[in-house]
């Protein structure tokens, strides 16, 4: 559903977030990653961590702030797409604000 | 207010309106994230809401800000319009971007790339511009360079206690009350964390 470039960039986050270090310091990115790559779908989607099957409590806990932020743009229930868009916006403004 | 006044008190009296579809030129947005025309044509149905363009004049060059694929045959279409000299691109272009994030909300990460390398304005949005792969190797260096600074001297730390504020705030605003109430009351932070 993304460009190639912004698909591109998701891989490669994806793939820095299996390395340990770069996963505990860039947790809510890998997050936001995770969210963006999902295969949540539909219109209905509720906004809860449970979407994405995270066992760590810490990751939950990441997942469960991040999701509360997207919320405030796109409301309580969205779609799947409304709420990857979300996701990847995140990533870009976060990424942005470390470069 | 109708969607057309709207667009009209936003942009200014100095936009030419014409009602019909937008000539052919480079989109501002990325292919991938504008909607077919079919897709609005039902809506368009149930009502009179039009289909809004934007465009710019450059010289030659035309650029198109709309999130529709031209055109949807059974909508009415409205294209504001406006020329500016060659050397103005960044101005013409900015007029655009400024329209699309702030009006319709549209994330960064969907802006056409082409034309912020066009208009000299990937200084302003790097990530939509750079490689994903720079992207990713100048984050990890970024955080290479604070890791490799001095341990021991609070200036480093003061430093990197700014920088992350900063990307928190810079995320999200509110967050600005939460630093105000450290501010006010530091000693709270030592029960955190001791």
């Amino acid at each position: 559903m993304f460009d190639k470039n912004t698909e591109s960039l998701l891989n490669l986050l994806l793939e820095e977030c299996g390395r340990e270090e770069f996963r505990r310091l860039y947790k809510d990115i890998c997050i936001a990653a995770l969210i963006a790559k999902s295969r949540i779908g539909g219109r209905g989607v509720k906004l809860r961590p449970s979407l994405l099957r995270l066992e760590d409590l810490s990751d939950v806990k990441t997942a469960a702030n991040l999701l509360q932020r997207f919320k405030k743009t796109i409301g309580p229930v969205a779609s799947g797409e409304a709420l990857k868009t979300a996701a990847v916006d995140y990533i870009y403004k976060r990424l942005g604000g470390l470069l | 207010m109708s969607l057309i006044s709207q667009v009209r008190e936003r942009l200014g009296v100095e936009w030419e309106l014409v009602w019909r579809p937008p000539p052919p030129g480079v989109f501002l947005l990325k292919e991938e994230y504008l909607t077919k025309a079919e897709a609005v044509e039902s809506i368009c149905a149930r009502g009179d809401t039009p289909v809004v363009y934007i465009v710019v004049y450059i010289g030659d060059v035309v650029v198109v800000y709309g999130r529709v694929k031209p055109a949807p045959a059974k909508c009415p279409v409205a294209t504001f319009s406006k020329k500016f000299p060659v050397g103005k691109a960044r101005e013409a272009v900015r007029a655009l971007i400024d329209y699309a994030l702030e009006v319709d909300k549209i994330p960064v990460f969907q802006l056409n790339p082409d034309v912020l390398r066009y208009a000299d304005l990937c200084h302003l949005f790097p990530l939509v511009c750079d490689d994903p792969v720079e992207v990713i190797s100048h984050v990890k260096k970024s955080r290479e360079v604070s890791i490799r600074r001095p341990k021991g001297q609070a200036g480093d730390v003061f430093t990197l206690l700014v920088q992350v504020l900063k990307e928190k705030v810079d995320l999200d605003p509110a967050y600005l009350e939460i630093v105000k109430k450290v501010v006010e009351d530091p000693e709270r932070l030592r029960a955190c964390y001791v």
